[in-house]
């Protein structure tokens, strides 16, 4: 059985002006992977998520996801990806329900109701569904837009500091029920984040973004405390 | 082309003075308007390449957006540059022409009506690149609006005419903007002025291209 | 096909209720063109018969700034909160979102021309509301809405965008605006269909030719938003 690669970034540069945020990037993340990216501020984690979603295209160089070219098949690509960033992405003056109906009308396959009953109960939000968003707390914003990107069944996950601004229930609910349940190895995920006992818990393959580039990767589990202490040491120096 | 030698600078200003001299020495006055009338060698030319600029601003926006070349940015944005003055010469020259002639420093001429929005297009055009906020977004929003510009001035011509001959009483003097006909050596004296202000413009907006080639590699 | 247009419904039926929730930019709106209304009724000094001659140019006017400030509105509210992001990130073609937004601004500005034409009607004791100004008035809002959109979508990630909105926009509505107030003017004087029949043409293909360049240069205008 072939193992098929469901992210590539080929070759991949981006500037925005004068700096050049990513140089020559590659990465290449199979099939069920659960790949965590760190880097410090600053080093284009989020340039590289928001490649990856199609909201930005690359300089140069390819970005394939599941055999989709990201310029070429974008609107393909983008009804295969969940996203969570840094901006919840939700209709401050909607509910949590009306903006889940509005975004999931564009994706006519989608069993609604049968997702949503799931999805609120693994992440808590079944009492807080009908307020309207700008009500919520900020770590209830972010769950509800991890519940948004899973509406849609997507097969690859992109989150860009999922944990930020989470309590420390909420990050633990991730790790013991939403990974194993809801991920449960069916699902790419690619994965920025600063926290390292997070990254832990939850790679299959880890990779640290440096100067443009990935630099430090592995899948082996072994080695990834190695990679975590390289982080740390790499952002006390700068520090 | 080495256009880093004066050679070409050489050249070019000679043409023009050599024009300067025709307009001021060899024109004939003419008869009704006098030596205003000789402000049409400096008007029409600027307007001829005022609207050839645009031109060249409508194609340098497609090409960037299908090539993504920054460097046909650099060219429009050099044409607008250019552009923005030539029509502005253009505008300004003719009202003292017109103030003389027409007893009225403007008029709704669809002519004129259709400069002046190209004058305000061209300048939109400039100050949208330049308030971007990273240079390529600049040079994708300017293309943008660059051929939405261009299509419109068909439309403002279009509009304006009908506008002119709905409302006559706007416009005042004659219709046509050359009343009397132009003899042989006014005829070409003007395709000389129009050849020689070309030809300077054309030179301006290589030296810009390069000029604005260097800024970037500077930075 | 079918989805085509009712995509563009989804997104402009959302909009819709985020504004239902709110209120403020339609009300915003329909107090700063009355506002214009009185402002223009009591500096411009004509007497009443006159009105013909100036009114159809103050309507105008009124509505054209009155559809700058909405649009601003309108659309730094989806930026300053990020929400853009979440609709470029749909499964659909930027133009379906381009249309969806115009649909919008058409909308409420429709909305606000039922609002403002009879107090139009009242202050100036004119009757404005004949079939044909209804028509260009449709015709020349779908094409404010266009531009507008497209321009406003470009200005809104400046630093100054809403100074540059009208400076960028007005010399493309030009002819509209020329068009919507020779009409409106014609209508009033009691001219036949015939002599302003032209107007109308050039309105209508205005609008196509905008709707369609406009939607294909959204996609350039929205990479790297």
């Amino acid at each position: 059985m072939i193992e098929k690669n469901s992210i590539e970034i080929n070759n991949v540069s981006k500037s925005f002006g004068a700096n050049p945020i990513l140089n020559d990037c590659f990465l290449t993340i199979k099939s069920s992977e659960r790949y965590v990216l760190l880097g410090s501020n600053g080093s284009g984690k989020t340039t590289l998520a928001k490649l990856l979603t199609t909201l930005y295209s690359p300089d140069k160089g390819e970005i394939i996801i599941n055999g989709y070219n990201s310029d070429k098949d974008s609107e393909k690509i983008r009804s295969l990806i969940g996203y969570v960033g840094h901006n919840s992405l939700l209709y401050g003056d909607l509910s949590g329900y009306d903006n889940l109906r509005f975004f999931c009308n564009f994706y006519p396959d989608i069993d609604f109701k049968k997702q949503f009953e799931y999805l609120s109960e693994i992440l808590n939000l079944s009492h807080l569904i009908k307020q309207k968003v700008a009500k919520l707390s900020h770590g209830e914003k972010k769950r509800l837009s991890i519940m948004k990107a899973m509406m849609s069944n997507p097969s690859v996950l992109i989150m860009d500091e999922p944990d930020a601004g989470l309590d420390a229930n909420s990050i633990n609910n991730l790790i013991d029920n939403f990974f194993p349940k809801v991920i449960n190895g069916n699902i790419t995920v690619f994965l920025t984040t600063h926290n390292s006992d997070f990254a832990l818990s939850v790679a299959s393959a880890m990779g640290i973004l440096q100067s443009g580039k990935i630099e430090f990767q592995t899948q082996d589990i072994h080695q990834f405390s190695k990679v975590i202490s390289k982080y740390q040491s790499m952002n006390e120096s700068v520090l | 082309m080495k256009l880093n030698s004066n050679f070409y600078l050489i050249i070019i200003a000679a043409i023009v003075i050599f024009d300067v001299a025709l307009i001021t020495l060899f024109a004939p006055t003419e008869v009704i308007m006098g030596h205003v009338q000789k402000i049409l060698y400096i008007h029409v030319p600027n307007a001829w390449v005022g609207f050839l600029f645009f031109f060249f601003v409508f194609i340098a926006s497609i090409m960037y957006l299908i090539t993504k070349n920054i460097r046909w940015d650099y060219f429009g944005q050099a044409s607008g540059e250019i552009g923005v003055v030539t029509t502005t010469i253009m505008v300004i020259s003719g009202a003292i022409w017109a103030k003389p002639v027409w007893g009225v420093w403007w008029t709704w001429d669809p002519k004129l009506t259709t400069s002046l929005i190209m004058l305000l297009m061209y300048i939109g055009y400039l100050m949208l690149r330049a308030y971007a906020s990273n240079p390529r977004q600049g040079a994708t929003f300017a293309s943008v609006l660059g051929i939405i510009s261009f299509v419109n001035v068909p439309i403002v011509y279009m509009a304006s005419v009908w506008w002119r001959t709905v409302h006559p009483e706007l416009i005042i003097g004659p219709l046509k903007e050359s009343d009397a006909g132009l003899t042989a050596s006014m005829g070409f004296i003007l395709i000389y002025s129009t050849f020689a202000i070309t030809i300077l413009c054309v030179f301006l907006l290589v030296r810009r291209f390069q000029l604005r080639t260097l800024e970037e590699l500077i930075t | 096909m079918k989805k085509y247009f009712l995509y563009i419904w989804y997104i402009s039926l959302k909009d819709i209720k985020v504004e239902l929730q709110r209120k403020e930019l339609l009300i915003l709106t329909t107090i700063f063109s009355f506002t214009c209304v009185v402002i223009f009724n009591i500096s411009i000094d004509v007497s009443i018969e006159s009105y013909s001659r100036v009114l159809p140019g103050i309507l105008w006017v009124t509505i054209f700034f009155t559809a700058v400030l909405g649009l601003n509105r309108f659309l730094s509210k989806e930026t300053d909160s990020g929400n853009f992001e979440s609709l470029l990130l749909l499964p659909i073609s930027r133009d379906i979102l381009f249309l969806g937004k115009v649909t919008t601004l058409f909308l409420f500005m429709i909305i606000l021309e039922i609002l403002i034409f009879p107090i139009f009607t009242i202050i100036f004791n004119l009757n404005i509301i004949h079939i044909p100004i209804i028509l260009v008035a449709v015709l020349a809002t779908l094409g404010i809405s266009v531009l507008g959109t497209i321009i406003g979508s470009m200005t809104s990630s400046t630093g100054v965008k809403e100074t540059l909105l009208p400076i960028l926009l007005f010399p493309l509505i030009f002819p509209i605006l020329l068009a919507a107030i020779e009409v409106t003017g014609s209508v009033l004087r009691g001219q036949t269909f015939a002599e302003y029949n032209k107007w109308i043409q050039l309105l209508a293909i205005t609008d196509i030719i905008f709707i369609i360049i406009c939607s294909f240069l959204f996609t350039k205008v929205m990479n790297d938003y």
